[in-house]
Order: structure tokens, then sequence, then C-alpha cells
């Protein structure tokens, strides 16, 4: 009977960590926390939206909606207890480094650290995810759907150059 | 006929010539008889011996039953951790606008982000300059 209760326990654990691993994992894991605010938006939700908001930008500046082609999930949690941001922070740390995320950008501006990655390949970016990190809050925002990195990398280039 | 009190108060002279009287005969058979009794007594002995001493095979089937149950509590947990969420919103037009306050606020991070390095990029060159 111990034994049972031990390898149970070993597993669970083991679970846990595998499945918090990623986007839906641990939106599964803090999405109950009342410190914790969450949206999931389904990919059945996206065919029923019918489209992806596209916004209209000034120039100069970088229009997402005109890059994503496609969307299957979005998990946004946005914590403001210092203890659970750690543990969040720690799980989407993990994530990234696990799936191999690349930096895409970071912009440490008043006091925020924002950070930006994605994963996929040479063509394609099938996740992206947003972190913001402040003193006692930390959002997380990831996107599982298709974009073309040729399009994101151009976008921002252009948005840079328009800048000049 | 002898009892067994009158052998107890026999003395060591006593024994020593009732040992060397010839004309007292061994059966023939006490030799066999006396290590047959002894094999007996040994067979008795390993049959009484405790049971913990002898190494007991657990049957593989006792086993295999607690990595069987955890292994179906492990497959249990797996789905429902990895669950699919439920929907935040019911409303399309209310996602929709979710969305796009999402694209806004990541749009206007990946802005600031060009901007902070648009305003470095002088102060880059300068120092490409310097260094050719």
């Amino acid at each position: 009977m111990k034994r049972i209760i031990v390898i149970t326990a070993a597993l669970f654990l083991l679970t846990a960590g595998i499945s918090a691993q990623n986007g839906k994992g641990i939106y599964n894991k803090y999405s109950d926390s009342e410190e914790v605010s969450a949206v999931y938006i389904s990919s059945t939700m996206f065919r029923m939206m019918g489209r992806i908001p596209n916004m209209n930008m000034g120039t100069g500046q970088v229009n997402l909606g005109n890059i994503i082609k496609d969307l299957d999930a979005m998990y946004i949690l946005d914590c403001e207890d210092s203890d659970i941001c750690q543990e969040l922070q720690s799980d989407v740390n993990k994530f990234i480094r696990k799936y191999e995320f690349e930096l895409l950008m970071e912009i440490k501006d008043k006091g925020e650290v924002v950070k930006m990655y994605t994963a996929g390949n040479e063509k394609t970016v099938t996740h992206f995810i947003m972190t913001a990190a402040e003193k006692e809050a930390f959002t997380f925002i990831c996107l599982d759907g298709t974009m073309s990195r040729a399009d994101l990398e151009k976008a921002i280039a252009q948005a840079a150059k328009d800048l000049e | 006929m002898k009892r067994l009190e009158d052998i107890e108060n026999l003395s060591v002279t006593d024994l020593e010539r009732i040992a060397s009287d010839d004309s007292i005969t061994v059966p023939e058979t006490l030799k066999r008889d006396i290590a047959r009794t002894a094999r007996t007594l040994e067979m008795l002995e390993e049959e009484t011996a405790p049971a913990a001493e002898k190494p007991r095979k657990r049957p593989l089937i006792r086993i295999a039953y607690p990595a069987v149950a955890a292994a179906v509590a492990a497959v249990a947990l797996y789905f429902s951790f990895s669950g699919n969420p439920k929907d935040s919103f019911d409303d399309p037009m209310m996602a929709y606008a979710q969305v796009e306050e999402v694209f806004t606020y990541i749009t206007e991070k990946m802005n600031t982000g060009v901007e902070i390095a648009n305003s470095a990029e002088p102060a880059f060159e300068k120092t490409i300059n310097v260094l050719k």
C-alpha cells in the first residue's frame, strides 16, 4: 500500500511538472488561482470570430493583425501576487527553455521588463510568447497559431525604417 | 532392569569397568539405527525451521498491481491536467474585443522596443564610424 502511494505521488509530481511546461498546462495550473486573472480563447472561438482583428496602426508601427494568419489558442495570465508571480515566471522559463524559444525582443522601460519569444521553424512561427515582469506583477501571453517569420521580421524592420 | 537414577548414580570407575566388559555385546544394527535417527532429526529440523529464513518469492502479479495502479493514476492525472480549458467568452464579439486589446498591447510594447532601438542607433553608428 505504501509503495502504491509513493509511486502515485512521484508520478503525480512528474505528470504535473511535465504538463505545466506548455501554454495550456501553465494556464490550467494557474487559471483557478484567486490572485490570477485568466483569459483563454479557443480555436473554436477564433473560427466563430471569423477573422483576426486588424488594427489601424500609424506608420512606424508594427501591426500584428496583418502578420498572424491563423490562431489556435490564446492564453493570458495576469498575476499580482509576488509568490505566485515567481512560480509562474519559473514555469514559463522552463517552458521557454524546453521548446527552445528564441528571444525576439527585450524591452526595459519604466521598471518593466518585456520579453517576446517565438518558436517554430525557419519559415513559420507557431508559438509566440510575451512576458511582462514588474516588481510585483507578471503577465504571460501565449499565442498558438501560424504567422510568417519573414512577415514578422519585415514588419519590425519596416517600422524601424519608418521611424527614421 | 536398571532405572535411569541408577545409571546417573554410577561413578566414573563403574562406567570404565562396564565399558571394558567384553561380555556385553553391542547390537549390530546400532550404528545404522543411530545414523537413521540423526537423519530423521535433521529432516524434522528443516521442516520446522522459521519461514522467514527462507527467501520468499513474491508472485509477479502482486508486484505488478501497484505499478499498474500508479500508471492508471498517472494517465488520469495527465488527462486532467492537459484537458482543454473552458473558453473565457461565450460571445465571439467579446472575444474579438479581447483579442484586439491583446494585439494592441503587444504592438505597443513592440513599438516601444523599436523606438528605443531607433533612438540608440545614432550612438551606435557613431561608434562604428570611430572604429572604422
